[in-house]
């Protein structure tokens, strides 16, 4: 089973209602849902435990769209290098 | 105290649990600019921000205001973030070098915050075994750092990047210091003692937890020997006291605090953190630190006024130099005359202007620079009352405060 985790030493900051991530390199600023989903990566998740949270904070149903969101999504973070696959 | 002052310990202290403030009034304008100005000084703009930016009465306030604030406290904390990932970053390449370096205070006291990136650090503390200090020299310099002056041969040698500075200790304190070298003795094996942390997921070595909180209360008592302390340090002692209290040899602690002179001027921190940044203080420290029974208002006074490290004026500055002059006269039984205030010695010049580091025949040089410097910021800056021996005034009453935490064994009546 694949796991994704935030890579280590990048940083999850706020300040007032906006969060923020920064690296060594760049800082991006986050969306409520951006956030939302880099917490649950915090944690180490795979794409159901992923797509369970998510369905239940924004109360979706489960859909091939979701999912096809939440793999994209996924595949631009492994891109950007901020999360890790990790083989369980 | 003043109700400015209150209002900002209020609103640090409600920073440091993670809540808002709960005012809901109507503030003067005037209110704010001093809030924030106290803030300021003492380098915790982003936690009153965020302490305050949610509140009826804030949200009061033209957006103009508002925003300028915001601005501010995002700017700090992303410039901080930004600092915190370097060095991360930085970490990693040393282990990668096969270097582990021990982490004191900065990212680690960060870490004890809700917002740990609200709460800038001027810059991150490695302590490392001497004779390894040109492998790290060479991998710092590799990293893309460059030194802070040119003398190597410092027990502290500071690098740094436009988003890192690095201060790479030997010792932590400086060994030819009479007011304070004689601490090292306390860390002189803190290599058998490190600990392991992850921090943003970055295993980082730390102090075991009873010499770091030794070397937090210690490295504050050398800044309340120079300029001053500011409410931050109190608070990073505090947390670090709360959070590890139960893995701390605290019988250690008081000890090695009461033999050099430092324990009622530590029960003092702790009373001012009781009573100012805590609901409920931990009835285990209160058991050893209330036993000094200290009367904190003089210390908290000082320390509101000074700012982080006691250094909000040249004059507080300058001050330091009197009583730390006064607490080597007491260590080594020699008296201190104006003259050591007015002309320091080369060990004091040479940290503060880098060419007598280097050529160090230039001294006279340095002390006309230093007096004439002072001499135009206070003319410059010309308050009323203030005949230019504000620095004297202020030393003066800091050296009172040692004689009143015990730091100074001599009462100073003859």
């Amino acid at each position: 089973m694949m796991i994704y985790k935030t890579c280590p030493g990048i940083i999850l900051t706020s300040i007032g209602e906006q969060e923020y991530l920064v690296t060594a390199k760049n800082r991006i600023q986050l969306n409520d849902t951006a956030a939302f989903y880099w917490k649950c990566l915090s944690e180490g998740a795979d794409i159901n435990k992923l797509k369970e949270a998510v369905r239940c904070e924004y109360d979706l149903e489960d859909s091939e769209e979701l999912e096809q969101e939440i793999q994209g999504l996924i595949q631009e973070l492994l891109e950007g290098q901020l999360i890790q696959e990790i083989t369980k | 105290m003043e109700m400015i002052e209150e209002q900002f310990l209020y609103a640090f202290k409600c920073a440091v649990y993670g809540i808002s403030t709960d005012w809901d009034d109507e503030r003067e304008i005037s209110f704010w600019h001093q809030l924030f100005s106290m803030a300021e000084k003492h380098a915790v703009l982003p936690m009153i921000y965020e302490a305050v930016y949610n509140t009826a009465s804030f949200r009061r306030m033209n957006d103009d205001y508002q925003k300028r604030i915001q601005s501010q406290a995002t700017a700090i904390t992303l410039t901080q973030a930004q600092r915190t990932a370097n060095f991360l970053d930085l970490y990693q390449y040393l282990n990668r070098k096969g270097l582990y370096p021990v982490v004191v205070k900065g990212i680690t006291s960060r870490s004890l915050y809700p917002q740990p990136e609200q709460r800038p650090s001027t810059d991150e503390d490695l302590l490392i075994p001497e004779e390894q200090y040109p492998a790290y020299h060479q991998a710092l310099q590799e990293y893309g750092l460059k030194t802070v002056g040119n003398d190597t041969d410092l027990s502290e040698v500071s690098y740094k990047s436009q988003h890192l500075y690095i201060e790479l200790h030997k010792k932590l304190f400086p060994p030819e210091s009479t007011a304070y070298g004689d601490l090292n003795r306390y860390f002189n094996n803190a290599e058998e003692h490190k600990l392991m942390m992850e921090i943003y997921g970055v295993p980082v070595y730390t102090m075991d937890h009873t010499h770091h909180m030794l070397y937090l209360i210690l490295h504050l008592y050398k800044h309340f020997l120079n300029c001053g302390i500011g409410i931050r340090q109190i608070s990073d002692i505090l947390l670090y006291s709360v959070r590890n209290q139960d893995r701390i040899d605290w019988d250690w602690v008081a000890e090695k605090c009461r033999e050099v002179n430092a324990f009622y001027f530590t029960g003092t921190l702790y009373k001012i953190g009781e009573k100012y940044l805590c609901d409920t203080f931990p009835a285990d420290l209160s058991a050893i630190w209330g036993t000094a029974q200290c009367d904190e208002t003089a210390m908290l006074k000082d320390v509101l006024e000074g700012g982080m490290y006691g250094t909000s004026s040249s004059d507080r500055v300058h001050a330091g130099n009197m009583t730390l002059r006064t607490v080597e006269a007491e260590r080594t039984g020699k008296k201190h005359p104006l003259r050591t205030i007015l002309f320091p010695s080369y060990d004091y010049m040479k940290h503060r202007y880098t060419y007598v580091q280097k050529m160090p025949f230039l001294l006279p040089v340095s002390w006309i620079q230093r007096l004439w410097t002072y001499g135009t910021n206070s003319l410059l800056h010309k308050k009323k009352g203030d005949d230019g021996l504000e620095a004297m005034r202020i030393g003066s009453r800091r050296v009172e405060l040692l004689r009143q935490y015990r730091i100074l064994k001599d009462t100073g009546k003859k």
